[in-house]
């Protein structure tokens, strides 16, 4: 049970429920709003029927040719709020809006939690970045990919990705 | 050439090296003067060092000359921005466009420039300016949207040309096929709803080019929206009733309307009743049947029964009995969520009043709890199921901890269950909560509860002992964070308090929301470079507002994406006008205030300076003021006739808008008795009036009413100083005497060892607001009588005046004398033994005790005791040397 809808600017004052969880990163106001002004559509929130926010999505849609993918930015749940199968319901939606080849995110190697529920959603490794996430530890991540109904020959993924090392450096202009 | 030589310039400013970026400039500008480019990088070099004024009239000058070339514009677009003078930007462009009317681009640049300034009617002109020039269709839209932006701000009047006109346009838009986009027909629907034409909207979203949008599902919303509004209750059903059966029987949006509609056909036509019901109920048995069949099962159908019970209970149509029935089933498929509780409050509100019946349904589900399983994932769902029942229970005010006795009873049960629940929890990731946390959450729920009622310390110490070793096992848990941050006030730590809250990476728009958690009240604690560091970086956010939300704006028009426009606007100003912002100012200022005025002469200047306009007090500034606090972030089983935990973990009251009317009230009184360009007693007597306002002090604590009092009637006693008459000057005689600042002070109580609370340090923080004001009023006075004796007239008036001055002087100097007695009994109270005192005091607690027996126990609250007892005691070391410094002067 949840109210998909989505994100409005105004979100930002009440979304802490979800933001205070660690894994949660809390970004500057440019950086969510230049997503709802250009990908309106690719940013939705869930809350409950008492109206608190249980979780949301960000996406963008970007690249050329059979590189036009969707992108998630950003996906969390609130501590209360996982195990309802609220991500997936919120990853379908950036599935459908575009018709893009596939649908591509970042995760940390480390994140086995997060990594298996992608998989889940149908989700693998396309290729493993060196040192992707910096910081006082530097991590490397996953670029995970599914390809959509019109990579018929499912083109844009790959075995083994977990291999396949690059460089941040080297990534497409629009990772 | 000019690049080769401007490069370097270009570097320098880059990397912030403006002093070298000025000394570059200046060796340019002396080879050639006029160089209108360079003008500008020095105006940005400037703003940048600080020189504003330097600054706007070099931008002045580059105005001026009515620059058309784009780095120049652009140069002087950054600093004119830096410098705050957005408008400046407007006419820069317009300039440029106009000597250029083919250049698309710096059109472009001057509607922006008025998007970014809020100018609608501007923008609107230029957008038709643009869209004539240059004939495409996204400038045709952007004089609409800033038409009908017109309209929204002009709402309530009629007739409401702006819309009228937007809509006009817009239709014709549409007929000559110029919509094409979804965001287009959301313009036209902002339009049409802002109007109140709701049925116009649902026939434009029920033709072709309607139909198409319907692929985007805030659309879709809309659409079901609009059928309920205007009473469209088949359709509403209609729709609704598909999306949950064939698409998604989780979407709560589409059950509500699906309940609303069917209701409102009911009552039009009650012989369909005994039909409609059973249609619900079959829709609700479908999808449930399939929830049951899919991989993750989806609470929505289940969530549907209970709603539509309870929409047949507001009737009297469904027996409780049944009712219940259906909860106990959905706590039994449910309850190994955290959310169930959540989830059920309406619902048992609603259906649950009789004490009895209350305990035997807490028994029914308790029964339903399995924590006996082996199995270690069974057993793990079973505690959250404990733990809803527990939470379930709190709510229904039924947990039987009335005495203090079966209050600690309870917490020392909700304790274990919390032990019980850690081993499971071995392998659990850093960054994820330990299973049984919630237990320890309800436990101090409990304890703070008691010492509300008790004022016994022991129980916030216990709390705090609890969440700290909870916190330990459990380190992101926030709401453990939150809790902590609150007791820590509570007791008067704003060390630890802070200690906490800096590890909660709180940053940007949590600012606005959340840092209230931690500085609300918390001057009082004394500990001023910490609070003020913390609100100076958390008025960050509101600089980032005034530069990125603008171009977010902006960006949202390029993009014409029309349906986010309206909502940036309210974001913007829901920043621009928060509360919270001038409640960070009126704190900077106070502790500027103390920290200035460590020689009368100096308070005098700080406040003769001080700026008064950010402070604002009248009621309809005021009214405009937008509270963005988040107060719902604690977890909070309260039942809803009881005083929730946010409000009783709270050191005070919540500061609100009569709080900000007294502070400013009195900040601005200071500012004009201080500034010898003020006149007028006008604010003083706004801060008198407000002081004897009931409705105004029921907002603010007696210290504060004090505080209010005794500055008005100072400065008012100043005002008639000041006149050569007589009667006046006896009448100001009169008020001088009036302010029983000693008795005040006199009335104070140090701090014993039972007695370490907000409340004794915010008294404390009165008594030297008191005197440091005092003490900067009566070098007021001083100035204002001397001013007087110019006139060397020797009357017995200017005697008594001189009496009541020394008389004022020396009350305030008995203040200092009486504060700093009280001041060190307290430093006395927070020596060492303090500790041992208070963990002795727990140890052989009538009820607490028991838990202090172990080691380990005492060991914790020994911890915690000697931070504790080290904040405490630099608090009032800090007042004392705030005292000390000035006395030796006095």
């Amino acid at each position: 049970m949840s109210q998909l809808r989505r994100f409005k600017a105004t979100d930002l004052f009440s979304f802490n429920n979800v933001n205070l969880d660690v894994l949660t990163e809390t970004y500057n106001i440019s950086f969510y709003l230049q997503y709802l002004a250009r990908w309106p559509d690719l940013f939705s929130v869930q809350t409950t029927a008492q109206g608190n926010v249980m979780g949301y999505v960000m996406g963008k849609a970007e690249g050329t040719g059979k590189n036009w993918h969707g992108h998630v930015t950003a996906i969390t749940v609130g501590p209360e709020y996982r195990r309802l199968g609220l991500a997936d319901g919120m990853m379908d939606l950036l599935e459908e809006v575009y018709d893009a080849w596939f649908v591509d995110l970042y995760v940390r190697v480390s994140n086995a939690v997060a990594i298996g529920m992608y998989r889940k959603f149908g989700y693998s490794v396309y290729r493993r970045v060196k040192n992707y996430y910096a910081g006082t530890i530097d991590e490397d991540g996953y670029d995970m990919r599914k390809p959509l109904k019109r990579d018929k020959k499912r083109e844009t993924i790959r075995e083994n990705g977990e291999n396949v090392l690059v460089n941040p450096e080297d990534l497409d202009s629009w990772r | 050439m000019a690049d080769r030589k401007l490069r370097p310039l270009y570097e320098a400013i880059d990397e912030g090296h403006n002093k070298e970026a000025l000394q570059l400039a200046n060796k340019i500008l002396k080879k050639t003067p006029d160089f209108v480019l360079v003008k500008a990088l020095k105006a940005l070099a400037l703003v940048r060092s600080g020189k504003e004024d330097e600054a706007s009239d070099l931008c002045a000058q580059v105005k001026a000359a009515q620059p058309i070339d784009e780095p120049t514009l652009q140069a002087a677009t950054m600093a004119y921005k830096e410098v705050g003078q957005h408008d400046q930007i407007v006419h820069l462009y317009e300039a440029a466009a106009k000597l250029q009317p083919n250049n698309e681009e710096f059109a472009n640049h001057w509607f922006m420039a008025m998007v970014r300034g809020k100018d609608l009617k501007g923008q609107q002109q230029a957008a038709l300016k643009l869209h004539k020039s240059f004939k495409n269709n996204k400038y045709l839209f952007w004089a609409i949207m800033s038409l009908a932006l017109q309209g929204e701000a002009a709402k309530g009047t009629t007739p409401n040309l702006s819309y009228t006109l937007a809509e006009r346009m817009m239709s014709k838009a549409l007929e000559e096929g110029k919509v094409k986009q979804t965001e287009e027909i959301r313009l036209y629907l902002l339009i049409l709803i802002g109007q109140g034409k709701r049925k116009e909207a649902l026939v434009l979203l029920d033709s072709d080019i309607g139909q198409k949008c319907l692929l985007d599902p805030e659309v879709r919303q809309i659409y079901v929206e609009l059928m309920t509004e205007t009473n469209e209750w088949n359709r509403a059903l209609e729709v609704s009733r598909k999306v949950l059966s064939e698409q998604n029987s989780d979407d709560w949006i589409s059950w509500k309307a699906y309940f609303d509609a069917l209701f409102k056909q009911i009552a039009e036509d009650p012989e369909s009743e005994q039909r409609k019901l059973e249609e619900a109920k079959a829709l609700i048995e479908s999808t449930k049947k399939s929830a049951l069949e899919a991989s993750i099962m989806k609470r929505g159908p289940f969530m549907a029964e209970l709603e539509l019970d309870l929409r047949l209970k507001q009737d009297n149509k469904i027996d409780g009995a049944t009712m219940l029935e259906h909860i106990k089933a959905y706590f039994d498929r449910f309850g190994t969520k955290p959310c169930c509780f959540e989830d059920l409050q309406p619902y048992v509100n609603a259906v649950l009043d009789d004490t009895q019946e209350i305990s035997s349904f807490i028994n029914d589900i308790r029964s339903l709890v399995h924590l006996e399983s082996e199995e270690t994932g069974v057993k793990i769902k079973n505690i959250q199921k404990d733990i809803n029942v527990y939470k379930l229970e709190h709510y229904l005010n039924t947990s039987g901890a009335e005495t203090e006795q079966d209050a600690v009873k309870k917490v020392t049960e909700l304790w274990a269950a919390y032990n019980n629940a850690l081993p499971l929890g071995k392998t659990l990731e850093k960054t994820e909560r330990q299973y049984g946390d919630d237990y320890v959450v309800l436990a101090s729920h409990i304890l703070l509860k008691k010492y509300r009622e008790t004022k016994d310390m022991a129980f916030i110490l216990h709390a705090l002992v609890l969440l700290e070793s909870a916190l330990a096992k459990s380190i992101y848990n926030f709401q453990f964070k939150m809790l902590l941050i609150r007791l820590y006030l509570i007791i008067g730590s704003f060390d630890q308090a802070h200690r906490i809250f800096s590890t909660m990476d709180v940053k940007h728009i949590q600012f606005d929301t959340l840092t209230h958690y931690l500085t609300d009240g918390s001057m009082s604690l004394g500990q001023f470079d910490l609070l003020a560091e913390t609100l100076s970086v958390a008025c960050s956010i509101y600089k980032a507002n005034e530069i990125e939300t603008p171009e977010m704006i902006v960006k949202a028009y390029q993009y014409t994406t029309f349906s986010k426009i309206q909502e940036f606007i309210e974001f913007r100003s829901r920043l621009d006008q928060s509360i919270q912002h001038t409640l960070f100012n009126i704190d900077l200022a106070r502790v500027e205030a103390l920290q200035t005025s460590f020689a009368a002469k100096y308070g005098v200047q700080f406040f003769a300076e001080l700026d008064p306009t950010v402070y604002p007090y009248e009621d309809e500034k005021l009214s405009q003021l937008s509270d963005n606090r988040d107060y719902g972030v604690m977890t909070d089983c309260t039942p809803k006739e009881f005083t929730s935990i946010e409000e009783l973990s709270r050191p005070s009251k919540r500061t609100n808008p009569n709080w900000i009317k007294i502070q400013s009230l009195i900040l601005r009184t200071m500012h004009n008795v201080c500034d010898s360009k003020c006149e007028g007693l006008e604010i003083a007597s706004e801060l008198k009036a407000a002081v004897t306002n009931e409705a105004v002090i029921k907002d603010v604590t007696e210290q504060e009413v004090f505080l209010g009092r005794f500055v008005a009637d100072v400065v008012l006693g100043i005002n008639h100083l000041k006149h050569a008459e007589a009667s006046q000057q006896q009448k100001g005689i009169e008020l001088l005497n009036s302010c029983n600042l000693s008795s005040f002070i006199t009335s104070q109580k140090a701090m014993t060892d039972s007695t370490i609370s907000w409340d004794y340090f915010h008294q404390t923080l009165a008594g030297v607001e008191g005197v440091v004001y005092g003490s900067i009023l009566s070098e007021v006075i001083k100035r204002t009588l001397s001013l007087g004796k110019k006139k060397k007239s020797d009357s017995a008036e200017t005697t008594d005046a001189v009496k009541a001055a020394q008389q004022f002087h020396s009350m305030v100097k008995d203040g200092f004398i009486e504060l700093q007695k009280k001041t060190r009994q307290s430093k006395d109270t927070v020596k060492p033994q303090l500790q041992k005192v208070l963990l002795k005091r727990s140890t052989e607690h009538g009820t607490l005790g028991e838990f202090y027996q172990t080691k380990d126990h005492q060991n914790l609250l020994s911890d915690i005791l000697k931070r504790l007892a080290n904040g405490w005691s630099s608090s009032v070391q800090s007042y004392l040397e705030e005292i000390d410094k000035r006395l030796q002067k006095f």
